[in-house]
Parts: C-alpha cells; structure tokens; sequence
C-alpha cells in the first residue's frame, strides 16, 4: 500500500477516535471545571473548583457515590458466582456441538431493551405481580411481600443486567483453557477442588479480571434500571449526574465533575482488579 | 476427561435455574400482555388480544416507532462506515502500540459507564451546536455501536488467510479492486452481523435517547414515560411488541452470522 493510501487509512479511525471518542469527555472535563455553564449573557464563565469542593462536602452526594461503589462492586461479586459456573459447564463440560445452543439460551434475553427487561421485573416482583400472587395463593402470608421499589429489586435487576457481561468473557477464558492441563492435574492426583482452585481460576484470570471490569463499569452507570425499579432510599449516584442535566437550572457543571469522579473511579477501581489479575500471574502453588 | 451429565448434576441445575430466572420475567410480559383487566396484575382471569389493537392504532406509539427505527438505520449506517474503516486500520498498522492504542481508542464508549457517555454526548452536542434530536441521537447511538463493529469485524479480519490479497494482486487486481473482490467478500457475514448488533444496540437505547432526544420520544423513551404513570395493559402490550421484535431481529441475525461463517 502506498504511503499516501496508509496515511488516509488511519486518518479517518484516528479522527473518529479524538472527536468522537475522547471529545466528549473532554468537554466534560473542561465544563466541570467552570462555575456556571451554560453561561448566563454578560456574565462569561469563569474556572472554579466549586463543583469538587461540592462533592467533597455534601455528605449527601458522597453518600449516592459510596451507595454506588458498594453496590456496583456487590452486583460483580455475585455475578462472577452465578456465572462462572455455568460458563464452565458449557465450555468444559458440554459436547462442542451443543455449546452454541446452551450459550445462546443465555443471550437471547439480553437482545432487548433494558426498559423491556425493567418492566418485565416489575410483572413479577409487584404488589399484584407474580411472585406475590403465587405467595397469597399458596396461603404463606396475606399482605404482600415488599419486593418492589426497594434495594432488593435494584440488586435484582442490576445483577440480572450484568450477566451477560461476565458471561461472555468468562467463558472465552475457559474455552480457551488447553484441556490436557485439566486432564495433566487430574492425573497428578488433583482432586476437583484443587484442580479449581490452582489450575482453572488462576489460567482464566484473564477472563475474570476483563468480565469483572466491564460489569462493573456498567453497574456503576446504570440509570434506567435504578431508577424504575428503586424507590426511596436507593438513590445511586448515576441518579445524581441525571437529575443535574434533568432541568434546565444550569446544573450541568455539578453533573459534569460528578460524572469525571464517576468515570475516573470507575477506571481506578478497574486498574486495581488488572494489577490484583497480573500479580498472581505466578501459579499459586 | 469428558464424563456423563449425571457427574455435574448441581451445574445442570444452576443452569436450568439461570435460563428460568432470565426468561421467566419476559414470559410474563407476553402472558400479562393478554389478559382482559385494565388493572396489570395477577390472577389472569380471560384473555383478549385488545391491548395488541389499541397499541397498533395509537398515533404516538406509531410516530415513536417509526422514530426509533430510523434512528437505529441511521445509527448503524454510520456505525458501519466507522468500523469498517478502523477494523481495516487496525489490521493494517504493523506498529504493536500504535495497534493497541488505536484499537483500545476505539472500544473507549464501550467502557464508559453508561450515565457518563449519555451526559458527555449531551455537553459534546451543545458544543457542536447541535440541539437535542434526531441527529443528535444518530450521532450517539453510532459513537455508542461503533467499537462493537470494530471487534466484530477485526476478529474476522485476523482470521483472513494472508494470501488470499496476495493472490488476487498476483493476478492482476489493483488494490481498490482487490478490497473489493476478495476483502469486502471475506467480511461479509460479520458485517451482518455486526450491522444487526448495531440496529439493536440503537433501537434498545434508552440512555442516549433520554439525554439526546428532543420533543420526540423513542420507543423505549416513551415506554419510560409512561412506566412512571404506572403499569398499564398499553405498555404492556408495547413492551411485549417490542420484546417479540428484538428477539426476532437477534435470532435473524445470529442465523445469519453463523450460516455463512464457514466451519
């Protein structure tokens, strides 16, 4: 390929990559360190750091954040349980031909909309929805049980949104796991557990660390989920960075610093769990 | 290695309770979607198909419809045009970091948790001068879909056997014909694949359509909307239409991706 034919290749992706990609967050960055935005006439913006000292000193925005870290890092912990096992059921013990059909089964819930999938929880955890009618029929309680509108239905639907994203990477790692090593520890005398804990884990970290990462940046900035199915006392701090674009008051530097704290947490929280999967790159053992 | 079933019957079961839990909830959407009560709750006394007509003769419903499907043509267009253009940039480059960083650049949208792509996008508009609408929403919905395609599309790209240019050079095509007859060709099923994956990654947004839009709801903007008025036999009906529709495109498009992926 011609010089002139390499140059303009890579012109047009490195184009979309910096004005696309990396503008917006820039621009973010660059409004959240204004004190009014979008500026009122004859008063021109100037540079403060009013919207970081707000977070810093309002215990309730710092409260949504920490609501959202531990809950964020909750719905990664069980996600990574419920998925891993059943990633390795299908890519390990599963015949190749019918691996496709049982991943499938997976995913398909997830071509929706995430608005379907919230309501859809909302059929079965409302007052007159499904559980509670199967409950009151069986007879085990009268009043409903309180399932919606709670930390329980936001953990519930969180946890159901992240599944996939652990799925997919989770089961990537273990498909590629040689199966002779498996065999390899199984005749060293490895019982089940051991071959878990020193051989599988540890040769999928990779996996692990990439599902955990993504679902957990996910769950950090989930809002619709959140916000259909929580109810009072679950505000999480993506619900904070909307409600300051939500009107027209000019809040819009708040929500930009709150969103760089997000993003930037967010990605410290990720380099930590990439060390934590580099550092036991030695099989423990 | 390989032992019978029985061996891991408590696997057998997680899975079984899994693919229950996912699909149980979007049952109840069809099944709630039929029952003749204004009031969406259980028991399900008698069943009716009304819900289904009042849906398809409302104007609004109609109008976001339409909406929401241009705007997932729009947005997977420009998302194609993108990724193509950098899965070809990324393939070619020989420099391993000039690779990586151009590709990680790309994904970026992917890893943006998703308040703060929506919230960015809708400052980086006001900065291009655009209001909130339909460009804005093609625009956002495609920077969103865009690394998808590029995954997609590098990994069919790597599997390409390196001769086969070569050999199509060697006999004469010139390098525009050469993309056209062998690389383009080479590429085509993921690319239906991968435009299937952008149409409803667009269609199924709600965040960038809540932040972009303008007066003009999309489909899952309305259905927000209307969610917060309390659960209605419309939007139920809605949700299932759209349910039904979503699933139909996935299936359609991952036969398609994987009949023409040769084995």
């Amino acid at each position: 390929m011609g010089r002139l034919g390499r140059v303009v290749l890579l012109a047009g992706p490195l184009l979309w990559v910096i004005g696309a990609n990396i503008a917006p967050l820039i621009e973010m960055a660059r409004i959240s360190l204004l004190d009014t935005y979008p500026a009122p006439p004859g008063h021109p913006a100037r540079y403060s750091l009013d919207s970081y000292a707000a977070f810093l000193t309002s215990p309730i925005y710092r409260g949504a954040f920490f609501h959202s870290l531990v809950l964020a890092a909750a719905i990664t912990v069980l996600a990574l349980l419920v998925t891993y096992p059943l990633a390795y059921l299908i890519a390990i013990r599963t015949k190749p031909r019918r691996r496709a059909r049982r991943l499938l089964l997976l995913i398909v819930p997830f071509w929706t909309s995430e608005i379907v999938r919230a309501f859809a929880i909302m059929l079965l955890l409302a007052n007159r929805g499904a559980v509670n009618a199967t409950i009151h029929w069986l007879g085990v309680v009268n009043a409903p049980l309180p399932l919606l509108y709670n930390q329980f239905s936001v953990g519930f639907g969180m946890l159901y949104a992240a599944l996939l994203a652990m799925l997919l990477p989770v089961y990537a790692a273990l498909e590629r796991l040689p199966p002779d090593v498996l065999n390899a520890a199984a005749s060293a005398g490895a019982g089940p557990w051991s071959r878990l804990v020193r051989v599988t884990l540890p040769l999928t970290r990779d996996g692990i660390a990439a599902g955990c990462a993504l679902v957990f940046l996910t769950s950090l900035g989930a809002f619709a989920v959140p916000t259909l199915l929580g109810g009072a006392g679950t505000t999480l701090f993506s619900m904070t960075i909307g409600s300051m674009f939500a009107s027209s008051a000019g809040r819009w530097p708040l929500g930009a610093a709150f969103g760089l704290i997000m993003l930037g947490s967010g990605l410290g929280v990720v380099g930590l769990i990439m060390r934590m999967a580099r550092r036991h790159e030695i099989a423990p053992g | 290695m390989m032992r019978p079933a029985g061996r891991h019957g408590v696997l057998h079961a997680l899975y079984r309770t899994v693919v229950v839990w996912l699909f149980l909830p979007l049952a109840l959407i069809l099944l709630m979607s039929t029952t003749d009560s204004p009031i969406v709750g259980f028991p399900v006394e008698r069943f009716t198909m009304r819900w289904y007509g009042d849906v398809l003769t409302d104007r609004d419903v109609l109008r976001a419809f339409s909406y929401s499907c241009v705007a997932a043509g729009g947005s997977a267009a420009l998302a194609l045009a993108v990724g193509l253009w950098t899965a070809l940039a990324v393939t070619a480059l020989r420099n391993a970091f000039m690779r990586t960083a151009l590709f990680c650049g790309a994904c970026l949208p992917i890893v943006t948790p998703g308040i703060v792509s929506a919230i960015s996008l809708r400052m980086f508009i006001r900065l291009l001068g655009l209001d909130p609408g339909f460009a804005a929403i093609v625009l956002g919905h495609g920077i969103h879909a865009a690394p998808f395609i590029v995954i997609m599309l590098t990994v069919r790209l790597r599997m390409m056997p390196t001769n086969l240019v070569d050999a199509a050079r060697t006999l004469g095509a010139n390098q525009v014909r050469a993309f056209l007859h062998v690389t383009l060709p080479w590429l085509y099923p993921a690319m239906a694949g991968a435009t299937v994956r952008a149409l409803l990654e667009s269609f199924d947004d709600f965040l960038r359509s809540f932040f972009l839009g303008g007066y003009q709801a999309t489909l899952p903007v309305m259905i927000y909307g209307r969610l917060f008025s309390g659960l209605s036999p419309e939007i139920n009906a809605i949700a299932a239409i759209v349910l039904m529709l979503t699933i139909s495109i996935g299936v359609a498009g991952e036969r398609l991706f994987r009949r023409e992926r040769p084995t």
